[in-house]
């Protein structure tokens, strides 16, 4: 093929660029340490890492949906329990007020336990922000200030903690407390109360088995809630190692393995000044050189 | 009678080689000169000789004219290939703007859609809560304008197309009259001598035309070339007839009537905005449609306040462009599935559910069905650029071809320099040689017995 100068140079040029375009791509690469960015660059893993970006989202949320439940059910618990120790100390007072003769120390007992009556209202009115702890989905309290009334919902909480794994994470205030079973523990705490006071000890006997009744209630939503927190703790943790392995398919799918990308560029360079060293070697002489 | 020949013949040598340095200077100084083909000096041998009794003496060199080193099949290869590379450029240059519209996958649609479905399910969490409420408007609304910019940047993508064709058609209606006038002169003066600059400005011509709409051209018998594109003649002789765009229907007019098929780059602006172009954005509606009908119909399904049900989250009508966030008001999300429970997060749950549900009446979730309109422009951009690049590597080898074949190499007119130099020093001499032998008999001969 005949070759001229300006075809030379047109191709030296072309060489030239062709260089340089891979060297920009390799320094683009090695810059951001990113792979792709934008679909073209590889269509398919584009594909991949949009829908491992929504995976992780998903987990994301449900990492921040489980550390809410859990704030439910810890909370519930640790009320709860408080709310047992009073009990139990009700029950004592109990067992206790069959052999107190004295008016005086049996209204001391009395005294007690209206005051452990008020202390199981607050607690059944306790709040988690700005909603009651116990009362379903309801807005208010949990249970009137006297005690004589649930004021909630059957509401179901319920908290998403990992992918098709749904967990309730209330328990109803109706149930815990015994309005659904008709006799619910703060009349039970003021029937105790005034049989007390009246040293009434077949009625205090009756009480008694219906502390043990309300107990068992509790005991057995406390069960619940220790299940609810177990479950949520496993998807914390199932959670958490989907989210390293998320991030490490991510990066494979997106990111530049950064060896290979620094011997691609080194390789780039060479290449580069090779071309241009060859291109001014080769543009420089013509015959003008040497003729006289 | 014969000395006095010789002068002539030496002289015919001597202007013939002055032809051939001035030719040679016309080379070099055109060197570089865009669509320059190199030219010769083609000599021939007198064909008039000098009759004797014992046979015929030459009479020297005649210049038979100046020739253009052409090759007619490279100039069809590199213009059949102008067409397509640039058609190849352009597709991959629009595609490539579609898709940096996405600005997928970090700050594009698809995270919008990751950061809504967040939203509701942390209202689900606390629907009473105005911080979550106000989240949710904050992610519909942000939703919104991707979409909105997305479908925007499109447009703007189809109307610089618009403006380029429209550009494009008027250099080629210049370039046609261009073609149409050179035809007249290159007729007129081909009588006299070959006009090859001419030549090369309607060749050059011809390139920008191969790459702008595909023309293909034919050399007729007076010198003239027929310019046609998509079978429709253009050109003929000295009359160019003009076309025009329809931006409306998307169709190149010409006084004839029928709608002209064109190639080259004008070719893929067309099928981008009636094709590449047209589709993408009915997909894209098609997906706004898909949102906006299940979000919708979820939200509507729930309640806010006292038992008040969710209203159309978007206008139920809209395209990509026109999405607007109807529900402004934080308060009156519908959070809740139960119009009596104000604490219920059920249906920003069940609108959360969304992520992984799939739209009813198509199969695949939201986020999915964005995905594929992603992947799918990612695929065309790919493909496209890989053409383009391909197409300039065979364009590159064809265009080296012709360039080997017309360009002018410098050393190569430097031996021809030196050619001319020597032969115009010979003639020269053969000149002083028969210039001698004249003096010797004028002046020395008839002086017998002096």
């Amino acid at each position: 093929m005949r070759i001229t100068q300006q075809a030379m140079s047109y191709q030296a040029l072309q060489r030239l660029q062709n260089r340089l375009d891979q060297l920009a791509q390799a320094q683009a690469s090695l810059g951001s340490g990113k792979r792709i960015h934008k679909p073209s660059d590889d269509p398919s893993a584009m594909n991949r890492s949009m829908s491992l970006r929504g995976l992780q989202a998903a987990s994301d949320q449900a990492a921040r949906n489980a550390s809410d439940g859990l704030l439910w059910t810890s909370l519930a618990d640790s009320k709860l329990q408080t709310l047992l120790d009073r009990l139990h100390r009700a029950r004592e007072l109990a067992v206790r007020s069959g052999s107190v003769t004295n008016d005086a120390e049996r209204e001391a007992f009395a005294a007690e336990l209206r005051s452990i009556r008020e202390e199981a209202i607050a607690i059944a009115n306790s709040k988690i922000g700005d909603r009651a702890l116990f009362a379903g989905t309801a807005d208010g309290d949990a249970v009137s200030a006297d005690g004589t009334a649930y004021l909630g919902d059957e509401g179901v909480v319920e908290r998403r903690v990992g992918p098709n794994d749904v967990v309730r994470v209330n328990v109803l205030g109706s149930e815990v407390f015994g309005f659904d079973d008709g006799r619910d523990l703060f009349s039970v705490l003021d029937d105790l109360t005034t049989h007390i006071a009246s040293g009434d000890s077949a009625g205090v006997q009756t009480s008694i088995s219906e502390i043990d009744d309300s107990m068992d209630r509790i005991l057995s939503a406390l069960a619940e809630l220790g299940a609810a927190t177990n479950r949520i703790e496993a998807a914390q943790r199932r959670n958490a190692d989907e989210k390293l392995s998320l991030q490490d398919r991510l990066s494979q799918v997106e990111s530049v393995d950064v060896a290979e990308a620094i011997m691609q560029l080194q390789l780039q360079q060479v290449a580069y000044e090779a071309t241009l060293g060859a291109l001014a070697r080769s543009i420089q002489p013509s015959l003008i050189d040497f003729l006289r | 009678m014969a000395d006095f020949l010789s002068l002539h013949t030496a002289l015919s040598g001597i202007l013939a080689a002055r032809a051939g340095v001035e030719t040679t200077s016309h080379n070099v100084a055109n060197a570089h000169s865009t669509g320059y083909t190199r030219q010769r000096v083609t000599q021939l041998s007198r064909e008039y000789g000098h009759q004797t009794s014992y046979g015929t003496i030459g009479t020297g060199t005649t210049i038979d004219g100046i020739s253009r080193a052409r090759n007619e099949f490279l100039d069809m290869r590199v213009r059949a290939g102008l067409g397509l590379a640039a058609g190849l450029d352009v597709r991959a240059s629009l595609l490539g703007r579609v898709e940096e519209a996405l600005a997928e996958p970090e700050l594009g649609i698809g995270a919008a859609l990751a950061d809504t479905w967040n939203a509701f399910e942390e209202l689900s969490l606390s629907p009473t809560d105005p911080a979550a409420r106000r989240n949710v408007i904050a992610t519909l609304q942000a939703l919104t304008t991707r979409i909105n910019t997305v479908a925007e940047s499109w447009n703007r993508v189809a109307s610089d197309a618009q403006v380029s064709i429209q550009q494009d058609i008027g250099e080629v209606n210049r370039l046609l009259q261009e073609v149409a006038g050179l035809n007249e002169a290159i007729r007129r003066s081909s009588g006299l001598a070959t006009p090859n600059d001419l030549y090369d400005r309607r060749d050059l011509a011809l390139d920008r035309l191969a790459a702008l709409i595909g023309a293909t051209s034919r050399e007729m018998e007076d010198g003239t070339v027929k310019v046609s594109v998509g079978g429709l003649t253009l050109v003929q002789g000295d009359r160019a007839s003009e076309i025009s765009w329809n931006a409306d229907d998307l169709t190149i007019g010409h006084v004839s009537g029928v709608d002209v098929q064109p190639g080259g780059a004008i070719a893929e602006y067309q099928r981008f905005l009636a094709e590449d172009l047209a589709a993408r954005q009915a997909t894209f509606d098609q997906f706004v449609t898909h949102l906006v009908e299940t979000l919708n119909s979820r939200h509507n399904a729930g309640t806010y306040g006292p038992g008040q049900s969710g209203a159309d989250l978007f206008d139920p009508a809209a395209t990509a462009f026109t999405l607007t966030l109807l529900v402004t008001d934080p308060y009156e999300l519908a959070a809740s599935g139960d119009p009596f429970a104000t604490h219920d997060g059920g249906n920003a749950a069940s609108l959360a559910a969304l992520r992984e549900e799939p739209v009813p009446g198509d199969g695949r979730t939201l986020d999915q069905i964005w995905r594929e309109i992603v992947t799918d422009i990612g695929v065309s951009a790919r493909t496209a650029l890989d053409a383009a690049s391909a197409q300039a590597g065979l364009q590159s080898a064809a265009e080296l071809a012709r360039m080997g074949a017309h360009g002018v190499s410098i050393d190569e007119e430097m031996v021809a320099l030196i050619e001319y130099q020597h032969a115009y020093q010979a003639s020269a001499r053969v000149m002083t040689a028969v210039d001698e032998l004249l003096d010797q008999l004028i002046t020395r001969t008839g002086l017998v017995g002096r």
